[in-house]
């Protein structure tokens, strides 16, 4: 099992024991062997996310997610599923705005048979009216549990006035009316376009013998997939521009019994090095109990019960949010103040050499364990190499952390976080219990503050 | 067919069961202590005792207040885990081992010597609150609370929910109660994986670990066994605003230490555990889309042990689903399972375990399991044989004695006046609010 000493797979040279090929019909493989625990995880990335969808077929890529376990030519539906479940592997996919992502963890021996299946779903995907009605059901199902959670609706409404015109508006759940009205046809041509090999990235880790003998079981299965014709070439829909912001309040009344606060700015691009300066700034903040809006928001001040932040990081834009949950004797205004008060004292005095340092070891203690998990390491390549535009910049985010100009950090937050950019969003209790109310407010008057 | 890493094993002085794995993969070490006394051990009214007894031993120690401690674990890139139980909790750490030698002795103070602040006693009981609240808003929360509360009643601790008023009633001298009666050395086990000296960094850290010597008070509750039901019980939580039903259907059925154990784990696997491989998922989403997800569990304590199907569907639809679940269940319950799906599932359960050693987090995870249940690491490595030797014919008699009951507790959160009339036959219905405790 464990206990080997993976040595060359330590943060420090991970980099040396990467592979990276692209077979004939374009598809690129990366490989890492890491021994241990014996088994393989092999992921295929599409780069196709509801980014590229256009109005009428807003969701489609989600709908691709579900059809690819819906059977292809020589596998029956949902058998891409059971055969790895047979063996004591495990698969699953998700969705996002950049890219269509597929997961499959196994025992070492079944590399081969998960690389055919993979094959398969790729060239001779099952679309048919009945196959397509049934998943529409099962789709419409996930759209609702979600839109019964008033949180997420909130969230969603956000992202389509923050994002506006962009396509990143619309979240990869898509429009309810457009998955109602998704044909086989639109199926059909979405596939054509985008499950390509030259417009996938696969990525293999696990305890394998070694890479030749990967590549060579790659070639003969995904490397027999035509190469298409020129598809997968760079999105015609998606045109990336910068977001142009106004300060924007929103407040909606959700039937949620505590005050929500999000105060969001937008942020560049992934493969941007600001992207990384906003994810430091966004530790320094507002992660964990020593975080300067913890500190000063949930602990001196009393204000709120919990605080947090997080970068949404995407291809062609992004978004920096902080968050606050509060109670109903606070008011949003004060929360949104004391917030921006700690964004405001980055931009003014910049960061301290003692939190960069707490950033530098939380990140490699993240790494760390990360390496534990063949499946951990897939998705980190996967994404780097699909969002971010190349798989070396996970890898090298801790030699870029060493580098770190704390100057260059606090530009960084002048540069982003403006008044003049923020959106922020409140999400109104529907009913708030008096007791709580003052229970909340006594407790303020009383919290002595430290 | 799987095997743990090399480790040594030993009780200190005080009691204490540590297990030391080294492990050189990464620079990596994780600490966990793990205390068999869980929420089942919160005092009846009291519920979420035990859960803010372990959140308050992270608010600082004997030397270290709660900013400090934080300043110093977080510091050094540390981050603290807890996982509580119904019958134990786990309160661990994980960190860079070039760090071990000051975060382990700093995590072992808090194990020996927390501070217990009553201003921080203060603020995670509003955290508490807090999140209690939100839980109004979150329909699967409900339904599984409201449905173990139908299942289990007051009088099981299964049974028993946080609520508002229970976490308000506890105070911060029943937590440190709670703290000195079932945190002891006697009766917890501590597992230290990963990258450490076996020599010099085992004597320190033997020596540190031997220094609690807290007498044990009390023992951890353990849940007994539930009764069958003697007729179904069926609640339906009104939510007005959601379009789905949430529905939670289930019964009891031996603990985890039933000698059925493995040949019910299969079944189970076959009727709704597999995902796609289930029979449950095949009928209610591939077969008629009615639903994003349906799986059904086995609950894992040692006596108590509990069976659930959860699922969510439209409104319109909860009685058709309903309908099909009883269906599935009744064919399995009569005809029991085929070679061909047994095969499968044991090679599910066989290859699988693969997973469940990889890094040292899973692997102090395991052998804590272990711990809990009194087996030793023969399990795991025995694991394969004892489920390959598991024939078809002890599947189905584990299934005719245990998942083939007559009768259910039946939870489902939905818009009462699209709901109601689809319940009308499944027995007598009681309705409540998703205000109403459960």
């Amino acid at each position: 099992m464990s206990g080997a000493d993976n040595k060359d797979i330590k943060p420090e040279n991970l980099l040396n024991s990467i592979s990276e090929t692209v077979i004939e019909n374009g598809l690129k493989v990366i490989c890492l062997r890491k021994i241990g625990a014996p088994i393989v995880s092999v992921q295929v990335w599409y780069k196709t996310g509801s980014v590229n969808e256009r109005d009428g077929i807003r969701g489609i890529s989600h709908f691709f997610e579900h059809m690819m376990f819906r059977g292809s030519k020589n596998v029956g539906p949902e058998e891409h599923a059971r055969r790895i479940n047979d063996v004591g592997g495990h698969c699953n996919a998700f969705t996002a705005e950049d890219v269509t992502a597929y997961l499959n963890s196994v025992p070492k021996e079944y590399l081969d048979m998960v690389l055919s299946l993979e094959a398969d779903r790729m060239h001779n995907l099952s679309i048919t009216e009945e196959i397509l009605n049934t998943e529409r059901k099962v789709i419409i199902e996930e759209f609702q549990g979600n839109m019964n959670q008033p949180l997420t609706k909130a969230l969603l409404e956000f992202r389509t006035i923050f994002y506006n015109d962009h396509p990143y508006a619309i979240s990869p759940l898509g429009r309810l009316e457009d998955i109602n009205a998704i044909t086989v046809d639109d199926c059909q041509s979405y596939y054509k376009t985008w499950y390509q090999p030259s417009n996938a990235v696969a990525v293999i880790v696990g305890d394998f013998d070694d890479n030749d003998r990967v590549i060579d079981s790659v070639r003969n299965t995904l490397g027999r997939v035509a190469s298409g014709d020129g598809a997968g070439a760079a999105p015609s829909i998606c045109v990336p521009r910068p977001l142009v912001r106004q300060k924007t309040w929103l407040t909606r009344r959700v039937d949620f019994d505590v005050p929500f606060l999000l105060v969001g700015f937008p942020a560049p691009a992934s493969s941007d090095l600001d992207a990384l300066h906003l994810e430091i700034l966004q530790l320094i903040i507002s992660q964990g109990e020593t975080s300067r809006m913890h500190r000063e928001i949930v602990r001196r001040q009393s204000l709120a019960v919990m605080v947090g932040g997080i970068n949404q990081c995407l291809k062609w834009s992004g978004m920096s949010l902080f968050l606050a949950v509060f109670t109903p004797d606070v008011s949003p205004k004060r929360m949104e103040k004391a917030m921006v008060e700690q964004i405001e004292s980055v931009k003014e005095t910049g960061v301290t050499a003692n939190e960069i340092d707490k950033v530098k070891n939380t990140t490699l203690t993240n790494r760390v364990f990360e390496l534990y998990s063949a499946e951990q390491i897939c998705h980190r390549l996967g994404y780097s190499e699909t969002v971010e535009g190349d798989y070396k910049l996970w890898v090298e985010r801790l030699d870029a952390l060493e580098r770190i100009d704390r100057d260059v950090l606090r530009e960084t937050a002048n540069k982003y976080w403006n008044e003049s950019s923020r959106y922020t969003l409140y999400l109104r209790p529907k009913k708030v219990k008096p007791l709580f109310f003052f229970a909340g407010l006594a407790r303020r008057i009383f919290t002595r503050k430290s | 067919m799987y095997s743990f890493p090399p480790m040594t094993e030993e009780r200190l002085d005080g009691g204490l069961h540590v297990t030391w794995v080294p492990d050189k993969e990464q620079h990596g070490l994780t600490i966990a202590l793990q205390v068999p006394a869980g929420e089942f051990s919160d005092p009846p009214s009291f519920e979420g005792t035990a859960e803010i007894a372990v959140n308050l031993m992270q608010k600082g120690t004997r030397s270290l207040d709660s900013e400090e401690f934080s300043e110093k674990i977080e510091q050094t890139g540390a981050s603290l885990f807890v996982d509580a139980g119904d019958e134990h909790i786990v309160l661990g750490c994980k960190m860079l081992s070039k760090f071990a030698h000051d975060t382990v002795p700093l995590f072992w103070e808090m194990v020996c010597d927390p501070r217990m602040e009553k201003s921080e006693f203060s603020r995670l009981k509003r955290e508490m609150l807090t999140a209690l609240q939100a839980e109004y808003s979150d329909a699967n929360a409900l339904v599984n609370k409201h449905f173990y509360s139908l299942l289990c009643g007051a009088s099981h601790p299964a049974g028993r929910m946080h609520t508002l008023a229970s976490i308000k009633r506890i105070s911060l001298g029943a937590v440190a109660g709670f703290y000195g009666d079932y945190y002891s050395p006697a009766q917890s086990s501590l597992i230290v994986a990963g990258d450490f000296d076996p020599g010099e960094s085992v004597k320190k850290w033997r020596d540190l670990f031997s220094s609690w010597t807290a007498p044990a008070k009390r023992a951890g509750c353990i849940g007994r066994a539930l009764m069958p039901l003697g007729k179904s019980r069926v609640r339906l939580i009104d939510k007005p605003d959601v379009s789905q039903s949430y529905i939670m259907v289930g019964h009891p059925v031996p603990g985890e230490l039933s000698p059925n154990h493995h040949a019910l784990a299969l079944a189970n696997y076959i009727l709704g555990g597999g995902n796609f491989s289930s029979r449950l998922m095949a009928s209610v989403r591939a077969g008629k889309g009615k639903t994003y997800g349906i799986s059904s569990q086995i609950s894992g304590n040692r006596q108590c042990g509990i069976f659930t199907i959860s699922t969510a569907t439209l409104n319109a639809q909860t009685a058709e689903v309903l309908e099909t679940i009883f269906s599935v269940y009744r064919v399995l319950a009569e005809h029991g399972v085929t070679d061909d799906e047994l095969e499968k599932a044991k090679q599910f359960a066989i290859g699988n375990m693969a997973f469940q050693l990889e890094g040292i987090g899973n692997i102090a995870e395991k052998l804590l399991w272990l711990r809990l249940y009194g087996r030793t690491k023969d399990y795991v490595e025995n694991f394969g044989g004892a489920i390959a030797s598991i024939t078809k014919e002890q599947v189905d008699a584990a299934i005719r004695d245990h998942l083939s009951s007559q009768y259910f507790a039946i939870a489902v959160v939905g818009k009462k006046e699209n709901v109601a009339s689809q319940l009308q036959g499944l027995g007598d219905v009681e309705t409540v609010s998703y205000r109403d405790n459960p």
